[in-house]
């Protein structure tokens, strides 16, 4: 990721760059004619002045707060979730079955419970993201503990550490890196879920504003906001990358150096 | 001199696939106040097993084990484990230091525990490395950021499980004469397990050999070679040959 906006990565900008070319100028020259494919230029030409509206910049907060609550519930619930069932067998043999049974299950499934429960509101929209992400938290989290050495355990009894503290200081962090990877995930999830909770239930947020523009008939102000979504998902990304070097500057940096 | 271990008709079985699988057989053992015990035996022999059991990780199947005239359930306070694998051992999230406050800083004050690492940290020559991690040290250094965390508990003895096995001659040799230092410095008795005939007459006071599976201690020596030891002399002393040939021998003649 750091290397896809490195100066160096000449290729990769090279490749984007083409791609654009190529797309721009196959619209130019009227070799594919198809009315509501744009070019980039008229992409971008719509999206400027859509960064100066307050609407476009409101949409966005909508979108990223919905999506960032979500996820924080997902994982807070989702990481003690798996530290308890990863550590304690009793519980896992409870809970194991109804998480494989709930995992599969699509979060947009949620959308119609959320919509009958809450309306169209934001609480309808939290409930489509908090779901889908939740799993990915509690099974890596889950798989975090399960591959831990067996030597840590050891060292919880012969320094007497009391339980709740080991699985803060010990068995926590040790699955850190796992916990991450999940967590990862489910940020990028949570914008998906939150633009789909918008574009099917909740009126508002960029999700709907896709809708708006593709029923209204401006296919460069729709893509506008596509490539927006595109931005944030990259942002997101770096930002949670950002967020593991900092929480764990151990480990993070063993991994990638 | 009251004795610190006393295992008394130790045996100790795993059942593996629903079968019984002997691992220790019959284990009379005294450990001592300030002494270096050895144990030394093949690979497979037992030697981690007993070890753990006097660490109060594993529980025997038979006899008794006591330590300080207490029946030993779980670790006892005052034992300090040194783990062969120290990369697994360490956490790499914390510092050195921080690694090295991991048994004490529950019972400390902040300023106390601080005090106590640092001396831990000086005793294995690591004062330098208390802001690093784990990772970013050698083998050696690791290993000896593992005693210092064990020495921070002021423990009345040191179990240490084949912990210069994974490093390099010279590191070693460097480690066993720290090793004995510390003994001086700090009192702490060690039990100290090894495959290495050599480095059990270097390092004990007492070598015991066990042979197995199922462990058995077959033979005890007391080794009585001068102080200070040193690398090249010690190992070329008549007596040293003598005990090396002699463990040999035993370890051989009932494999």
């Amino acid at each position: 990721m750091k290397q896809f906006f490195s100066y160096k990565n000449l290729a990769g900008i090279g490749g984007i760059l083409i791609f654009i070319l190529l797309w721009e100028s196959t619209i130019r020259l009227g070799s594919y004619d198809f009315e509501f494919i744009v070019s980039p230029s008229q992409i971008a030409a719509a999206w400027l002045p859509m960064l100066l509206t307050a609407n476009f910049w409101n949409e966005l907060t909508h979108t990223l707060t919905a999506a960032l609550i979500g996820w924080l519930l997902a994982a807070i619930c989702g990481i003690i979730l798996g530290i308890s069932m990863g550590l304690s067998s009793r519980l896992r043999q409870c809970l194991m079955a109804s998480f494989e049974l709930l995992r599969p299950l699509p979060g947009v499934a949620f959308a119609p419970v959320g919509l009958i429960l809450f309306g169209f509101s934001l609480k309808m929209e939290l409930l489509v993201i908090f779901f889908p992400t939740l799993w990915p938290i509690v099974g890596n989290t889950l798989s975090g503990i399960d591959q831990q050495s067996n030597r840590l355990h050891e060292l919880v009894k012969i320094y007497h550490i009391p339980p709740l503290q080991a699985a803060f200081s010990i068995y926590g962090p040790a699955a850190a890196a796992s916990i991450l990877v999940g967590l990862r995930i489910s940020a990028s999830l949570a914008v998906i879920m939150a633009v789909i909770a918008e574009m099917i239930g909740n009126p508002e947020g960029l999700g709907y504003a896709i809708i708006r523009e593709q029923q209204g008939l401006h296919p460069a102000e729709m893509f506008a906001y596509i490539i927006t979504l595109g931005v944030i998902g990259i942002l997101v990304n770096q930002l949670l990358i950002q967020l593991a070097k900092w929480l764990m500057p151990g480990q993070f940096l063993r991994t990638t150096s | 001199m009251s004795a610190i271990f006393t295992l008394k008709n130790i045996g100790l079985e795993f059942i593996v696939d629903g079968k019984k699988r002997p691992v220790l057989d019959d284990i009379n053992l005294i450990i001592d106040d300030k002494k270096i015990y050895t144990i030394v035996g093949a690979s497979g022999c037992g030697k981690t097993s007993l070890l753990r059991i006097l660490g109060g990780l594993n529980s025997p199947s038979k006899g008794q084990i006591h330590y300080h005239n207490q029946p030993v359930t779980s670790p006892p306070d005052g034992v300090a484990f040194v783990f062969q694998d120290y990369s697994n051992s360490l956490l790499p999230w914390r510092t050195v230091e921080k690694n090295v406050a991991l048994g004490i800083e529950r019972d400390l004050s902040k300023k106390a525990c601080l005090e106590r690492v640092k001396e831990a940290l000086h005793l294995v020559k690591l004062s330098n490395c208390a802001k690093d991690y784990p990772w970013q040290l050698s083998g050696g250094m690791q290993q000896r950021v593992q005693i210092a965390r064990a020495l921070a508990t002021r423990p009345s003895v040191l179990l240490m499980d084949e912990p210069f096995a994974a490093l390099d001659a010279m590191t070693k040799a460097s480690l066993q004469d720290e090793l004995l230092r510390l003994r001086d410095e700090t009192g702490a008795s060690i039990v100290f397990i090894t495959h290495d005939i050599e480095e059990a007459i270097y390092l004990g006071d007492e070598v015991s050999v066990l042979i197995g599976p199922p462990g058995k201690i077959t033979s005890h020596f007391s080794i009585e070679l001068p102080f200070p030891r040193d690398q090249i002399k010690t190992r070329e002393l008549p007596a040293f040959l003598k005990f090396r040939s002699d463990i040999h021998h035993a370890i051989q003649g009932q494999s």
